[in-house]
């Protein structure tokens, strides 16, 4: 089976709840996913849990009519994946600041928020990819908490101060790209 | 504003610099969106954070993809991905039992060279019938979407639930009474083997052996491996001969192999 047409009948296998494609989904990218679960701190599990919620999570996007993956299925499939899992680490942590206070939420509606949450970070990639690279590249060692000084080196600008500009200039131009995207307002819709 | 939202951000502003900011947020729905974004700028693209959004909100999207979950088909699908998920790691252990299933032959093997008087025929014939016995390739009981009944009795087996699946069979019998089932004998006899029930599974597979369907012949297979587990040899012998009649037997090559073993 060609690439796109193995990739168009996973996912429609999804739409279509049906068990032997999604098992073959399983075949394809529980291992990568399993891999990337278990060398970070997570659990074979964990690996289990957070393929099923991938799964349900694009199930719901996917009712979208114009719901598209553009890049490889399994390459999109584990890009969900890790952000699940990162998604997991951030509820961990503000749980153990938040002392004491549970906030449990039905199964349905934490997968609801996910998917959101996985929406709105895919139009920020999408956003950030149309900058010129120059800014992409100064705005990711900023936004990883990259010191001015070493981003300095790195790039090549003369004084922090250089790199504390080109930052401002270039967020600015990132801000333009998210605000003219009807998507990002939509998004913000009650 | 940027220039106040940046400061703001990295805490670069005096304490009377903030309340100011602070008040002109609250006043300025433009300069409220615009602190918004830059706020989630910092998060979304931090590669090790994650932007979580307020469980309480009452977003379209969200509503929207919830209501789905929840929905009977959203449900129905969700059975589905559990279904693909328990077949897909029911699966693996047997590869590893195909692997085990070649490293018992090659220690049979050279077992074989190395014993050249007759050793403990008891513990030969158990491990002979534990390398022959390949339950996975037994034929599924349902198509999709059939019977549950059926389905539970071969998800039981499959994950080696042997009680449970004789239980299931034999109450999904005495509430069916149709015609003799060559596969639920077949089912219904290994279930007992693995059981240790051994002269119960010789009876299931005597009844699969005197039914007049297509799957007869197949208990010679099985009749020959459960004498071998009973350490009956010479019977497990007679069964094998039976398969190799034809070429075209069930498990003729296999036969030929056990038996050769044997001798």
């Amino acid at each position: 089976m060609a690439n796109q047409k193995q990739d168009d009948y996973l996912l429609q296998s999804l739409i279509d709840g049906d068990d032997k494609g999604i098992k073959e989904i399983y075949k394809k990218v529980y291992p990568k996913v399993r891999k990337y679960i278990l060398s970070h701190d997570g659990s074979e599990d964990d690996a289990k849990d957070i393929m099923q919620k991938s799964l349900l999570q694009l199930l719901a996007r996917a009712q979208a009519t114009d719901f598209k993956i553009t890049s490889s299925f399994d390459g999109y499939f584990v890009t969900i994946a890790k952000n699940l899992w990162r998604r997991a680490a951030k509820m961990a942590k503000s749980r153990v600041t938040n002392e004491g206070v549970l906030d449990l939420v039905h199964e349905e509606r934490e997968i609801a928020l996910a998917a959101y949450e996985q929406e709105k970070w895919e139009l920020f990639q999408e956003k950030l990819s149309e900058i010129s690279q120059n800014c992409r590249e100064v705005l990711t060692f900023f936004f990883n908490k990259v010191p001015y000084v070493d981003i300095a080196k790195k790039l090549g600008y003369a004084t922090e101060n250089t790199v504390r500009q080109r930052i401002f200039k270039c967020k600015s131009k990132l801000k333009e790209a998210i605000y003219s995207d009807k998507r990002y307002n939509e998004l913000k819709e009650l | 504003m940027e220039q106040d939202i940046e400061r703001y951000l990295n805490n670069e502003m005096t304490q009377e610099e903030v309340a100011a900011f602070l008040n002109k947020i609250d006043t300025d729905p433009e300069a409220k969106k615009l602190l918004s974004l830059y706020k989630e700028m910092n998060v979304v693209y931090d590669q090790n954070d994650w932007e979580l959004l307020d469980k309480k909100t009452t977003n379209q999207k969200v509503q929207q993809y919830e209501q789905f979950l929840r929905s009977d088909k959203g449900k129905e699908i969700a059975n589905s991905i559990k279904a693909a998920e328990q077949s897909y790691f029911n699966e693996k252990p047997f590869r590893l039992t195909k692997i085990l299933k070649y490293v018992a032959v090659a220690a049979i093997f050279i077992a074989g060279l190395f014993l050249v008087v007759e050793y403990n025929q008891g513990t030969n014939t158990e491990q002979l019938y534990a390398t022959y016995k390949n339950w996975d390739e037994l034929p599924s009981l349902t198509l999709r979407d059939q019977n549950s009944d059926l389905t539970e009795i071969e998800q039981q087996f499959r994950t080696e639930n042997y009680e449970e699946s004789l239980l299931l069979l034999n109450t999904y019998v005495l509430n069916n009474d149709q015609n003799v089932n060559p596969q639920l004998l077949m089912y219904k006899g290994i279930s007992q083997l693995e059981l240790h029930k051994n002269t119960a599974a010789i009876d299931t597979f005597t009844e699969l052996l005197e039914s007049k369907t297509l799957d007869a012949d197949k208990a010679h297979w099985y009749l020959a491996l459960s004498y071998l587990k009973n350490q009956d040899v010479e019977k497990a012998k007679t069964e094998l001969e039976l398969l190799l009649e034809k070429p075209t037997n069930f498990k003729n090559k296999e036969a030929k192999e056990l038996l050769s073993s044997l001798h």
